[in-house]
Parts: C-alpha cells; sequence; structure tokens
C-alpha cells in the first residue's frame, strides 16, 4: 500500500482563515501578482485567474508549474489551497512535508503581508489533505483507511501532540458521493503558530 | 496500474493507437526527434492548444522577465516551451452531453487542470494549464466515455456545432442533430479534410429566423428545410458558404437553395477537397475558405465542387446514418406532468421567465444554466450531472453562448430542479438577457489577447446583475460580447453591443481599450454583422453601455429594434455621442485606466504571442512520416520488451506509412490497403528511381517489399530486430527523399 501511495503525487492541502468569515478574496490578486514578481515563493509562478464568478471554487488561482495556490471559497469555509501537480520523488510522507511546508509558508507570507495582511489570520490547528488521483487514490473505503494510517506518522511530525485526530471528509463517511475526493481533516491543538509548524516539519 | 490499462476495455481500439501513437510523438518530440513545427500542429489536431507566456515569458508589471521552467530550451512548437502549461479543447459535438461524460470532464479539470470547466462558444470545454504529459491519459478517460480531442484545434474540421434547441424547438422543420453527429463522424479524419490551409467550422440550424445555430458565420452553415414532391415530403439544406467572422468577417454565400439529405456529405466532402486544393497555404491572414469564396464567387466555387462531387467514389457512409435520420428523437427520462402554478417564489417565476424555455413537446420544458462567463467548477459540473441524472438522463447540451441546457424537463419538475439547480449555485436568472455576457479567453489565457475581455465581462455582469430589478424591459434582451482582439471568437459582431479588445497609446503609456461594435443580429441566424464606431478606455467601457442603452430607451420608437435605431440614428451620431467617453486621465490623475479589469499589472501588450488558432500548413507528408517515426519507435520498444511479433507488424505498418505519405505527394488518395500502398510506391517511386538512394540505389524499397510479401513473420528476436533496423532506414530515406523533392 506504501507503494502505491508513493505514486500520489497529486494532491491538494488546506488552511483555513481564522475567523470563518465571508472574505472579499479580490483583494488577494495584486498580492499574487507581486509574489510572481518577487519570485516569493520557491516554485515557479505563472499567473493569476479570477473566478469570482463562480462559487465555491478556487476564487483567486495562482497557477504555478509545480503546484497551484488558491484562495478557495468552498463549502463556506474560506481557505488558503496548495494543489500538487508535478511529480517528486520520495515517500507521500516526504511529499507532504514539503507540500504543507510550501503552503504554510504561502500562509505566514499572505498574513505578514502589507497590502491584506492586517485582515489575513489563518488557523493552524487543522490542515485538510485531499489525494486528487482517481487512479492512484479512488475515493474508496480502502483509499481512505490506508491513508488514515500514511497520515498517522505526518500528523505526529507536524503537530508534536498526542491529542489529535485525522477526520475523513463528511463527503465521504456519509457515503454521499463517492465520486469526490476524500477530504482528511488533520487536527491539533490550538495555539500552534506557522512557524512553530514549519519547525516541526524540518 | 496505468489509465492505459484500466481503461484498455472502454477505449475504442482505433482511439486508443490514436492515443498510443500521440503518446510516442510526445516521447520523441522530448527527444527531439520530431521537428517542432510537425508537432504542434500534430498536437493541436489532438486538441492540446498553447496558452498564454508558453514562450516562457511575462510581463509581471516592471518589465518582461523569464519564467524559469526546467526545460527552458525544449519547445512542443515555434516558441512555446515544453513545461509551460497550456489549454486542452475538447470536442462536444453539437453539444450533446450525457451525465457520465459530465463526471469525467469534472474529474479531469480537478485532476489536470484548474478546477474549472469553461464553455466555449464553439460548444466545446476547454480546460488550461495542463501539462502536456498529462494529456494521453486525460485523453484516453474521455475516450473510455466516447469523447475526443481529436481536431478540436489545428488546421481541420472543428467541433459541429448546432442549436441546442434541436428536436424540442417549436419552430425547427426538423431535428438536425443525428445530421450534425453523421457529419461530425464522416468528416472526423478523413483524408480530404487533412491537407487544409486553416481551420473549418461546420453549423447546423433547424430553422431560419432564430439565431440559435448562428450558420451565417459558418465555413459551411446548413438550414434544415424541406421540399415537397408528388406529395412526398424531402428533407434537405438551404447551405451557406464561406461564412467567418474574425479580422474581415464575411457573410456566407448560399451555395444551394434545397441539398437533398442525400447529398449532405458528398458535398461537403467535395468542398473539402476544393478548399484543400486552392485555399491558401502560406498566408494564413487570408487562408480560411471565405476568401476562396470570396476570390473567386460563388458561382464559379459551385461549379467547382459540383465538378469535384461528380469524380468522388461513392461511399456507403454518405447515406448509411439516413436510415434512422427519420425516427431519430431522444428519449425523455420522465412522464410529463404540467406544473401547477400555486404559491411560486418571485425567483423562482423570474428564473422561468428568462431561463426555462417551453419544448413543443407537451409539458416539456427546457431550463439554461446560466453559466457566469461559460465557466462551473468541477464540483457543480459533477453536481450538475446528478442532477440530469435525476431529471432528464442523457439530453444535455452546452450552448454557443457558453451555458448548458438541460432538455425534456417534465413541467412539473421545474420547482424542484430549480431548488437543486439553487443548492449548486446554477440557478441564476437571466439567461439570453443583457446579463448573459458572452466572452472569449482574452488576455487570461490566449496568446492573442490584447485586452481582457473576461475582466471586462465579469465587471459588466457583476454591474447588471445589481440593477436587474431595474432594467428597462426594451434593453433586457440586448446581448452583449465581448472579445479580447479583432478575431471575434466572442462574436462580438453579431451582437447588439460587442466589444473587442485594442490598445492606444497616450503620453507613452500604452491604454487597454474596446472598439465599441454596434447593431449586429444575433437573430436570423447571424443575419448582419455589426459595425465599429470607436474605441473606448476599458475602464470607461460600462458607462459607454448605460449611454447607449438610455438614449435608446428614450429614443426609441415604437417597437423599433436596437439594430433599426442604431442604424437610423447612424454612425456618425453613435459616435459623436462616445466621444466624450474616449478621453483618458493623465497617470497621474488615475493610474487605473492604465490597467486592466481584473488585474493591476500596468498594461502592456507584450505578453502577445503567436496565436495557435491553427498551426503552421505541414504538408500530409510530414504527417506521415512523423507518424511512421513514433510506429517504428513504438515497435522499438515491443522489441525491448519481447513482443517480437508486435514489433514487426509495427516496423511494417511504419514502413507502409511513410511510403503513403511519399505516394500523397503525388496522389492523396491513396488508400490504406497495404498492397495499394506498395503497388502505388513500387510504380511511382522504385521503377522511377526517385527513392533511390545516391549509394545505395533501391535498397531500402526492397525493406518494404521483402516485408510485404512475407506472410508469415518468424516471430524470432532477431528476425524482428533486422526489420526494425530496416524500418527505421527506410524511414530515414524516406526523409530524404521528401527532402529532395521538396528542393526541386
Amino acid at each position: 500500500m506504501t507503494e502505491n501511495f508513493e505514486r500520489l503525487h497529486r494532491f491538494g492541502l488546506k488552511i483555513f482563515f481564522d475567523p470563518i468569515r465571508e472574505i472579499e478574496t479580490g483583494i488577494f490578486i495584486p498580492v499574487f501578482h507581486r509574489w510572481i514578481q518577487e519570485k516569493a515563493v520557491e516554485t515557479l509562478l505563472i499567473d493569476v485567474a479570477d473566478y469570482r464568478h463562480v462559487k465555491d471554487g478556487p476564487s483567486i488561482l495562482l497557477a504555478g508549474y509545480e503546484a497551484n495556490y488558491a484562495i478557495d471559497v468552498s463549502e463556506g469555509r474560506p481557505s488558503l489551497c496548495y494543489y500538487r501537480k508535478q511529480p517528486c520523488s520520495g515517500s507521500l510522507s516526504t511529499k507532504l512535508t514539503l507540500a504543507t511546508r510550501a503552503l504554510l509558508k504561502a500562509a505566514s507570507l499572505l498574513e505578514t503581508d502589507v497590502e491584506v495582511g492586517a485582515t489575513c489570520k489563518f488557523r493552524y490547528d487543522e490542515i485538510c489533505f485531499f489525494p486528487n488521483d482517481r487512479l492512484v487514490a479512488p475515493t474508496t473505503a480502502y483509499t481512505s483507511q490506508n491513508l488514515v494510517t500514511e497520515l498517522e506518522g505526518f500528523r505526529h511530525l507536524l503537530f508534536r501532540e498526542k491529542n489529535i485526530s485525522i477526520d475523513h471528509s463528511k463527503r465521504f463517511d456519509t457515503a454521499v458521493n463517492i465520486k469526490e475526493r476524500i477530504f482528511f481533516s488533520i487536527k491539533g491543538e490550538s495555539g500552534a503558530t506557522a512557524k512553530e509548524l514549519i519547525n516541526n516539519l524540518s | 496500474m496505468t489509465w492505459k490499462e484500466q481503461l484498455a476495455k472502454d477505449i475504442p481500439k482505433e482511439l486508443a493507437s490514436e492515443i498510443e501513437l500521440f503518446e510516442s510523438q510526445i516521447l520523441l518530440r522530448s527527444q527531439g526527434k520530431i521537428d517542432e513545427k510537425v508537432f504542434a500542429e500534430t498536437r493541436l489536431r489532438r486538441g492540446v492548444y498553447g496558452q498564454r507566456y508558453d514562450n516562457g515569458q511575462r510581463n509581471d508589471g516592471t518589465g518582461t522577465k523569464k519564467l524559469a521552467f526546467p526545460e527552458d530550451k525544449l519547445t512542443k512548437g515555434p516558441d512555446t516551451v515544453w513545461d509551460a502549461p497550456g489549454m486542452v479543447r475538447i470536442k462536444i459535438p453539437f453539444g450533446g452531453l450525457n451525465p457520465n461524460q459530465m463526471d469525467v470532464l469534472a474529474d479531469l479539470a480537478e485532476e489536470y487542470s484548474d478546477e474549472i470547466c469553461h464553455i466555449t462558444t464553439r460548444q466545446d470545454v476547454q480546460l488550461h494549464f495542463v501539462h502536456i504529459n498529462d494529456t494521453p491519459d486525460l485523453m484516453r478517460r474521455l475516450g473510455a466515455v466516447g469523447i475526443t480531442t481529436r481536431e478540436a484545434c489545428g488546421n481541420t474540421v472543428r467541433n459541429v456545432t448546432a442549436c441546442p434547441l434541436s428536436g424540442v424547438c417549436k419552430d425547427e422543420t426538423f431535428d438536425v442533430t443525428p445530421y450534425a453527429q453523421a457529419i461530425m463522424h464522416f468528416l472526423l479524419g478523413h483524408p480530404d479534410t487533412q491537407d487544409f490551409g486553416r481551420k473549418f467550422k461546420v453549423a447546423f440550424s433547424g430553422c431560419s429566423e432564430h439565431a440559435c445555430g448562428l450558420v451565417s458565420m459558418h465555413d459551411l452553415g446548413l438550414i434544415a428545410t424541406t421540399k415537397t414532391d408528388n406529395g412526398v415530403v424531402h428533407r434537405g439544406f438551404k447551405t451557406y458558404v464561406g461564412g467567418g467572422l474574425g479580422a474581415v468577417p464575411h457573410q456566407a454565400k448560399l451555395f444551394e437553395e434545397f441539398l437533398p439529405e442525400e447529398e449532405l456529405m458528398p458535398i461537403a466532402q467535395a468542398i473539402s477537397r476544393v478548399f484543400a486544393r486552392l485555399g491558401e497555404k502560406k498566408n494564413r491572414a487570408r487562408a480560411r475558405i471565405k476568401f476562396l469564396v470570396a476570390q473567386l464567387g460563388i458561382d464559379e466555387f459551385k461549379r467547382l465542387v459540383l465538378e469535384e462531387r461528380n469524380k468522388l467514389n461513392p461511399d456507403p457512409r454518405w447515406t448509411d446514418y439516413l436510415k434512422t435520420t427519420i425516427s431519430y428523437q431522444e428519449k425523455p427520462l420522465i412522464v410529463s406532468k404540467p406544473l401547477k402554478g400555486n404559491r411560486l417564489s418571485p425567483d423562482f417565476t423570474e428564473w422561468v421567465r428568462t431561463n426555462v424555455y417551453t419544448q413543443r413537446q407537451s409539458d416539456y420544458a427546457v431550463a439554461t444554466i446560466a453559466l457566469p462567463l461559460g465557466d462551473l467548477t468541477a464540483h457543480q459540473m459533477r453536481q450538475l450531472a446528478d442532477i440530469s441524472r435525476k431529471y432528464v438522463g442523457d439530453t444535455v447540451r452546452t450552448t454557443v453562448e457558453q451555458n448548458i441546457v438541460l432538455r425534456w424537463v417534465s413541467e412539473s419538475d421545474l420547482p424542484n430542479l430549480y431548488k437543486d439547480l439553487q443548492s449548486s449555485g446554477l440557478a441564476g436568472a437571466g439567461a439570453g438577457t443583457m446579463r448573459d455576457i458572452t466572452a472569449c479567453p482574452g488576455t487570461d489565457t490566449c496568446k492573442l489577447g490584447i485586452a481582457s475581455s473576461r475582466g471586462l465581462a465579469a465587471e459588466l455582469r457583476s454591474n447588471l446583475c445589481k440593477e436587474s430589478k431595474t432594467i428597462h424591459p426594451a434593453t433586457e434582451g440586448l446581448r452583449i460580447k465581448t472579445s479580447g482582439c479583432f478575431n471575434s471568437c466572442g462574436q462580438h459582431h453579431v451582437s447588439d453591443i460587442g466589444f473587442y479588445g485594442v490598445s492606444r497609446t497616450i503620453d507613452g503609456y500604452t491604454v487597454p481599450h474596446f472598439q465599441v461594435v454596434l447593431g449586429g443580429q444575433w437573430s436570423n441566424n447571424a443575419g448582419s454583422y455589426g459595425l465599429a464606431i470607436g474605441a473606448i478606455p476599458s475602464k470607461r467601457v460600462p458607462e459607454t453601455i448605460s449611454k447607449i442603452t438610455e438614449r435608446y430607451i428614450s429614443e426609441r420608437q415604437t417597437e423599433e429594434s436596437f439594430q433599426d435605431f442604431t442604424q437610423r440614428i447612424g454612425k456618425r451620431e453613435l459616435k459623436a455621442m462616445l466621444q466624450d467617453f474616449t478621453t483618458v486621465p493623465t497617470h497621474e490623475q488615475n493610474p487605473e485606466f492604465y490597467s486592466d479589469w481584473g488585474d493591476p499589472r500596468e498594461f502592456t501588450l507584450g505578453d502577445m504571442g503567436t496565436g495557435e488558432c491553427a498551426g503552421e500548413v505541414v504538408s500530409l507528408t510530414e504527417f506521415d512520416l512523423a507518424a511512421a517515426e513514433a510506429q517504428v519507435f513504438e515497435a522499438q520498444l515491443q522489441l525491448e520488451q519481447g513482443d517480437f511479433l508486435k514489433a514487426d507488424l509495427l516496423a511494417y505498418e511504419g514502413m507502409l506509412l511513410a511510403a503513403k505519405g511519399l505516394i500523397k505527394t503525388e496522389f492523396i488518395d491513396i488508400s490504406d490497403d497495404p498492397k495499394d500502398i506498395v503497388g502505388e510506391f513500387k510504380k511511382r517511386f522504385f521503377d522511377t528511381q526517385i527513392f533511390f538512394d545516391k549509394y545505395a540505389g533501391g535498397k531500402f524499397a526492397m525493406y518494404l517489399f521483402r516485408r510485404h510479401e512475407t506472410n508469415e513473420p518468424k516471430g524470432t528476436g532477431d528476425a524482428a530486430r533486422q526489420l526494425v533496423e530496416e524500418a527505421q532506414l527506410f524511414l530515414e530515406a524516406s526523409h530524404a527523399c521528401r527532402a529532395r523533392l521538396a528542393s526541386q
């Protein structure tokens, strides 16, 4: 199973805005353009797409070569989302570590941004993970159970806590729609900061 | 397990082979073994399109900067960096979709794109930011549900469009759906459609009066019509050719008042042959068939087509499909019941008013899902698939106004359908009204885009939605369409109020503008085109619309259409009316005028590139040689894997393909039969010594002849290896022969 999930390079991670509220996502357009200009993240960024006109989706997309970022407004929980697209070597845990660091660094950049930092805060007690590859990780109970096992080690690395949990997505648990991707909510105790979590992953 | 293995049984064999061939070509190009121009046209013909910034450069607001793609030397076409993600266009013939296909489109948008499905103005679906290495699997997953991307781009017959109300329309003469389907299959990959200098678009309409088919702006436009002889009703098509928008829009010319249905395919084939033979090949700007028709005149063009028609060998596909056209009808999922109208909410009533069309079939309706800018999320697409399963089954269609329609909704289901659509964020009212703005991709993703057509459309839509309750009834039905440049992918020529992106230089700054195009006709199948009356700064377009519509409301005469109004008051007056909006404040006064909608970067034309609406004109021979390369390469792979019989067969097929490519320089109608290919090759290239190498003489040709005469290959590793090597040498000799011919 582990070997199989090593092939999983398409996946997403989300970190949620705090407090949960409706946000004017247009404010992130100039910020993301500036990120491209300043090469603000380690991976190659290409362009910004404005999808504010669609409901419950990637409202503002920052398209990259290895990965996309988005200010996502799905299910009434605005989030910063990171979509890994390109293959990279290593175990799933290694890939998750790299991707989560990229997500946390991006969140941290937004929180300290001169334009949006004052109104932009994230909660670091929960990170949502979802496989985005229906060949390697289809939405099945088998995938769900085995990915939970895979995620165990990662959550300890990330939160360094005992009282933490991994929830499967509501969509999957209620068996509403097996066509949707499985979402795993990796939760820790409140109070952690982006910096602490990044350090935990170093 | 791979998608190739998982879907092996679900994909038609021929399509699976085509995708495998494309995958091999991707690999070969990545190794520099296929010319970039040939590969560009090859991938375009597979629907794999370039996107803005794929030249590896982008203006980041401070200047043009290099995008550091990992493979910055390797290209997938001229000035097109290999690693730059691009667009995939997915052909949806006549816009017809079923829920399983919608599910797959949603999956692909999530996994390979950016979670957005975009409906185009030609009923296609486009996915953006897709990596080329992902395209073979993407195609396999589409192929498994009966969708192809083949010939979605490039110099080919593009998606065949049709009125989305075909079969349920109250005014149509007959349902054009089976004809659209048949001609799509017939022309797809047809040898006579492979050597065009430019793209070729076909559209069907069920009636003359209404707009849905837009046949007047197509290369080949067909309107359903009938003729009665001795009491017998015959079906046929009022046939138009040579229409098109673009920088130089042409109204299609009437080719035939009544083309009998049995002549549809042969005439389409004959038109294709004349276009391939006489159409411009060097100057892309004048290569559409509209220029050929204009140059020859419709009478001479028709004479040539009929002459070509008479030379064609009969093909059973011309008429086989006609056995089922009369009986063709979609089956509704649910037995219809009327809508009982008590206690219906105002929102629902408004949605029904603008988005629901009563079918000619009793108590059935068509519900339009008005998609903002043609976009819906993958999640919405999946939800819509489930909604379709619940209410209508397989009767979903995309529209050229970038919407989706659900046909055969029982009217009694409309309230529940509305609720379900509401919960998916898909119940927006205003379909077909001023709010329902069409926009091409423009500067968002298109290399040709000058100004942000989507940014403008989003701004206008947002404003008009806020004012929806106060929009005057006289202007509510006006159509607004925006294009990022003069090429009119947003169909601005056939809108009441159209815009296309231009730029103006003011005090050394480049300022985004839109040309205002007024008076186009959407009705009567795009009956007439509007004219540009002046350029307005992008940021002043909303005020301009208010000015135009207010004047129309106050000065229109009884029942006067907007088109008649603009004609009556005249272009000079219209231009004068907009004069006040042409001024641009200085950069210091208002820097916002110097950036485009939805994009804070200072406006620049530096990001424009060479368009890939069609690639380079690549000869059929070059295509066949490229395909032969891939086949021989595949033979090598099979050899390595120990499947010697397959390696032998692939090497042989590679030689046949190369030989066929050479034959096409003299005889375009060569069949696929190995016997014919070898016979013609021998007669034309071996006996004449044209194929002969200066030193080796006819040795390489003998490799082909010898294998052709072998009925049962040995199947040993040694024999297969020898044949693969011989095939490679035959291929090299073919390239050399092709080069000699080209230099003569």
